[in-house]
């Protein structure tokens, strides 16, 4: 594991993922699990510049070192019961860390990924004004370290409707 | 007089293009990300779900803002 030069940078929003640099050598796992694939993918495509349009959220230490990143773009979810659509509300697409930083402890005690998603929903809060709409995930069944981290962050978990399935994660509006 | 060229004489505005609903059991990843225009639906039962989840929180943050008047 590699040491994190810290305070960390805020999380910040790149603009042109193909020009990012330390995009390229992003990985957060040798592949393991569907999910380190799906990210790996994910950086991947930003950085050659083949992924839909979606924002690229990233943590760098304060070296300037990749931590982590995440993707998201708006996306709407129908809801029935009569219930009103949620509209254009930040999916994320992809959230993962760097496999030199996983596991590492930040001196206040938190981790890398916590930072991370705090930080985005901050980017969030920003681009509404100020306070964060709905905002979800998928997340496996079996991903226990992402349901573990969405829980940490105010994230409900709705149910998965076919076994082994993806089951949302739905934070609440601020 | 100007004359008009069969392309604007033809042209017409798009129609959106209707966009397919899925429900969460055909939701993935993968899926997601390959159709970012596709919108899923949720079931009643999780409906319901995130009727609680938004319940709570907003009993959360209410009790956080009278701890905060207490303080």
């Amino acid at each position: 594991m590699s040491e994190l030069a810290e305070p960390l940078r805020p999380v910040r929003v790149v603009r042109q993922p193909g020009r990012y640099a330390p995009l390229a050598g992003f990985s957060c796992g040798a592949g393991e699990e569907s999910w380190d694939r799906h990210v790996n993918r994910v950086a991947q495509r930003l950085y050659s510049e083949q992924a839909i349009p979606q924002t690229l959220a990233v943590l760098e230490d304060d070296g300037g070192e990749l931590v982590g990143i995440c993707t998201f773009w708006p996306r709407d979810l129908l809801l029935p019961l009569r219930r009103e659509p949620l509209l254009e509300i930040p999916y994320i697409n992809a959230i993962g860390i760097d496999r030199r930083f996983r596991g590492a402890a930040l001196r206040d005690g938190g981790r890398p990924a916590d930072a991370l998603l705090a930080g985005v929903l901050d980017v969030i809060r920003g681009m509404h004004g100020g306070a964060a709409p709905h905002v979800y995930a998928l997340v496996a069944s079996a991903n226990e370290r992402g349901h573990a981290l969405f829980d940490r962050h105010g994230f409900g978990e709705l149910s998965a409707t076919k076994p082994g399935g993806e089951a949302i994660r739905i934070r609440p509006p601020d | 007089m100007a004359s008009m060229s069969m392309h604007e004489t033809s042209e017409q505005p798009e129609a959106p293009r209707p966009r397919r609903v899925i429900t969460t059991s055909e939701a993935s990843l993968e899926r997601l990300e390959a159709e970012p225009d596709t919108v899923v639906r949720l079931s009643i039962a999780q409906s319901e779900q995130l009727r609680r989840i938004e319940a709570d929180a907003r009993e959360a943050a209410r009790a956080l803002a009278a701890s905060r008047a207490e303080d």
